[in-house]
């Protein structure tokens, strides 16, 4: 067996939800590792806690850590702010991608990569260096150059909106991807398009959390890992045949309500 | 005699010194102006409880130097602004009086007149008629001391039919207290695109009180930018007049990031049918900025077209005001009228009030107008973050794009395209955007 460095090493995770009329647990106790080149799926039934997690790693506001510890490449990753998480390899493919209105798609990818590239030290790309980097992955992800003119997912249909998110992943190039329900709202030949996207940017150096509710996605993102997560804990893990048993018997064997 | 306590003494010690000198005016001229300056005598300057300033103290008038700063050659020698780098015919005003050393007007087509209203006053006394106070509204004293004290100011004139290929380009530079006048005529269709920059000496403490009068012959189009980058110091109070007659186009716009207390009133009077009239603009303001803007849009005759789209940026303690009034008359059927206002506030300490009123006699019409005030979009700002894009350009990126919305209005002309034009106020409101980001991470 080969030994390889844990990237990302999630420790009696307890995270609550602030809201105006109080704090909520939403993650209770959740323990993880990933390591470079791995897949793993999370699946869960709604409300377990799934979006959450994907949202702490990205470090979105209005989340309180209560207890426990996320350690990136050997780092504290609670301590920094979301832009320092993108330049240091973190990617959250978004459920729902936001729709900004006056900032072009081309103007957006080419601030995002060379705000990345600023933070890591690297030289700025031109615009013509953008754009070779961003044309390639459009055209395999059927994007066209008139989308890129658009403004940034607005008026983009759902699979649109989720090829967008696989082209930004494409040309981030992330050491770890989290996908939060890329698979939701879309029709058979756009789920292909984004697994097969997908798919093609797994590497050994990269890993990806890919969290979904069903097991369809799967069949064209093959995991290494599968864990189970109810009530805001990892109650099963296993191999790919976890999502087969799953999608054939459901959730409900699986979680217990608690007394 | 000591020296006035207050801004109005002053103006009123003024405007009897001035008195005696209008012995030698011509006759019309004297008559507009002794007609002001009664009108002043008797009004004074605004108060607190006129509903029409509710929301703006002039206090600070009283603090205003009476005198100019005094100016240098790298003051005025350089062109600043987002016009500066278009060929144009150049009008070049330091506090008020035309310099024609500093102005370019090479090759002037014929059946166009550009120059000084005040020489042009003492040629043709019977274009005094067009500086006849407007019917009453907030602004009313600041037009009546402006027409009181006239001294001097752009006068552009288009003949029947002329339609410029090249922009004109109005350069006010400030450096002390002035009342300038500008009359704007185009007649029966002809075309023009007018730029105007208002900014001033660096740090200057100054008054400004201009007031342009605007009439459009049938057809005419005028496209007319202004780019209001005065001195962090100064006041700056611009009243607008502004008559359509039938078929006319004003497309107008006013980008407000400068002055410490600022007021653009404007009021459009559509006296033929089918005028189409855009009153766009935006303001970013910071630290105690003030800056208010009223319109009144009065729909005289029928089909006509009326369209507002104000975008306001508020950072640090800064205030926005807006009070659109559109009146639709009963003759004026078919009357299409929109005015939208949206302000996001960047701190807590920012406020906006707008106040919109429709007066509509006429039952077949189209009117809309709406108002909101808001903050950035959190999911937005951290789907930007969320891709390595720092906080504070982040919030660069999402206010651009808030004030996009009003830039993209600008229409342009024959003489200039409205690609340039959005392209040219699109980078001064970047450069905002920069000097915030800056004044953040510092």
């Amino acid at each position: 067996m080969i030994m390889r460095n844990v990237m990302l090493e999630i420790r009696d995770l307890h995270v609550a939800v602030v809201a105006a009329d109080g704090a909520r647990e939403i993650l209770r106790g959740i323990e993880l590792n990933v390591k470079a080149g791995e897949v793993h799926a999370i699946m869960g039934p709604n409300g377990s806690g799934k979006s959450t997690l994907s949202h702490v790693l990205a470090g979105r506001p209005g989340y309180a850590i209560t207890h426990g510890s996320i350690t990136f490449m050997g780092e504290d990753l609670t301590a920094l702010e979301p832009e320092a998480r993108a330049a240091k390899g973190i990617f959250l493919g978004f459920q729902y991608p936001v729709e900004i209105p006056g900032v072009a798609t081309m103007t957006f990818l080419k601030n995002a990569i060379n705000a990345q590239r600023k933070a890591r030290s690297e030289p700025e790309l031109d615009a013509m260096g953008v754009m070779k980097l961003v044309q390639g992955e459009a055209a395999r992800l059927k994007i066209s150059a008139d989308m890129l003119k658009r403004p940034l997912n607005v008026g983009f249909s759902g699979g649109e909106k989720k090829r967008n998110e696989i082209l930004q992943m494409a040309v981030l190039q992330p050491r770890l991807a989290i996908l939060d329900e890329t698979d939701s709202g879309l029709d058979v030949d756009a789920l292909r398009l984004v697994g097969e996207g997908v798919s093609a940017l797994r590497a050994p150096d990269r890993a990806m959390i890919v969290i979904t509710h069903y097991q369809r996605l799967l069949t064209h993102i093959v995991p290494d890992f599968v864990h189970v997560l109810a009530q805001g804990k990892i109650v099963r893990s296993g191999g790919k045949e976890l999502a087969d048993e799953l999608d054939r018997a459901g959730y409900g064997g699986l979680i217990h309500e608690p007394a | 005699m000591g020296k006035p306590a207050t801004f109005e003494q002053a103006m009123r010690a003024q405007i009897e010194m001035q008195k005696a000198a209008l012995e030698s005016a011509a006759p019309r001229v004297r008559a507009l102006r002794l007609e002001a300056m009664a009108r002043f005598e008797s009004s004074g300057l605004p108060a607190r409880k006129d509903e029409a300033w509710r929301w703006t103290d002039l206090r600070a008038l009283d603090a205003m130097p009476p005198g100019s700063a005094p100016l240098t050659g790298a003051d005025i020698d350089t062109l600043k602004g987002p016009f500066a780098g278009f060929d144009a015919f150049r009008l070049v005003l330091v506090n008020g009086e035309l310099r024609e050393d500093l102005s370019s007007l090479a090759g002037l087509p014929g059946g166009l007149h550009i120059g000084s209203l005040r020489s042009a006053l003492k040629n043709e006394p019977e274009l005094a008629e067009f500086l006849r106070q407007s019917p009453a509204g907030g602004s009313a004293p600041f037009l009546a001391l402006n027409t009181a004290l006239l001294n001097d100011g752009a006068f552009i004139r288009l003949e029947d039919n002329v339609r410029l290929q090249k922009p004109l380009h109005v350069v006010f530079f400030n450096s002390g207290a002035n009342h300038v006048r500008n009359l704007i005529m185009l007649g029966a269709d002809a075309r023009a695109v007018l730029l105007e920059s208002h900014y001033g000496a660096h740090d200057a403490d100054y008054f400004v009180n201009q007031a342009s009068d605007v009439a459009l012959g049938s057809g005419a189009r005028l496209a007319h930018y202004r780019d209001q980058a005065e001195s962090a110091g100064a006041l700056h109070f611009h009243f607008l007049h502004a008559r359509l007659a039938a078929g006319s186009n004003y497309d107008g716009f006013t980008l407000t990031r400068g002055a410490r207390l600022s007021r653009n009133e404007s009021h459009v009077e559509i006296e033929g049918q089918g005028a189409d009239c855009a009153l766009n603009g935006a303001y970013m303001l910071s630290g105690a900025q003030v800056s208010d803007t009223t319109s009144v849009i009065d729909h005289a005759q029928a089909d006509a077209k009326s369209s507002q789209v104000f975008r306001g940026v508020l950072d640090g303690g800064s205030r926005g005001v807006f009070q659109g009034r559109i009146h639709v008359r009963r003759i004026a059927q078919r009357t299409d009228a929109r005015q939208q206002i949206k302000a996001l506030l960047l701190s807590p300490h920012a406020e906006q009030n707008s106040k919109p009123e429709l007066e509509i006699l006429a039952d077949d019409v189209q009117c809309a107008h709406g108002a909101s005030i808001g903050q950035l979009d959190a999911a937005a700002l951290f789907y930007l973050r969320s891709r390595g894009i720092p906080f504070s350009t982040a919030r660069a990126m999402l206010t651009g794009a808030f004030l996009s919305d009003a830039v993209a209005q600008i229409r342009g002309g024959e003489a200039l395209g409205a690609e340039p034009l959005q392209q040219a106020i699109g980078e001064a409101v970047e450069e905002w955007l920069l000097r915030r980001m800056d004044a953040e991470n510092d």
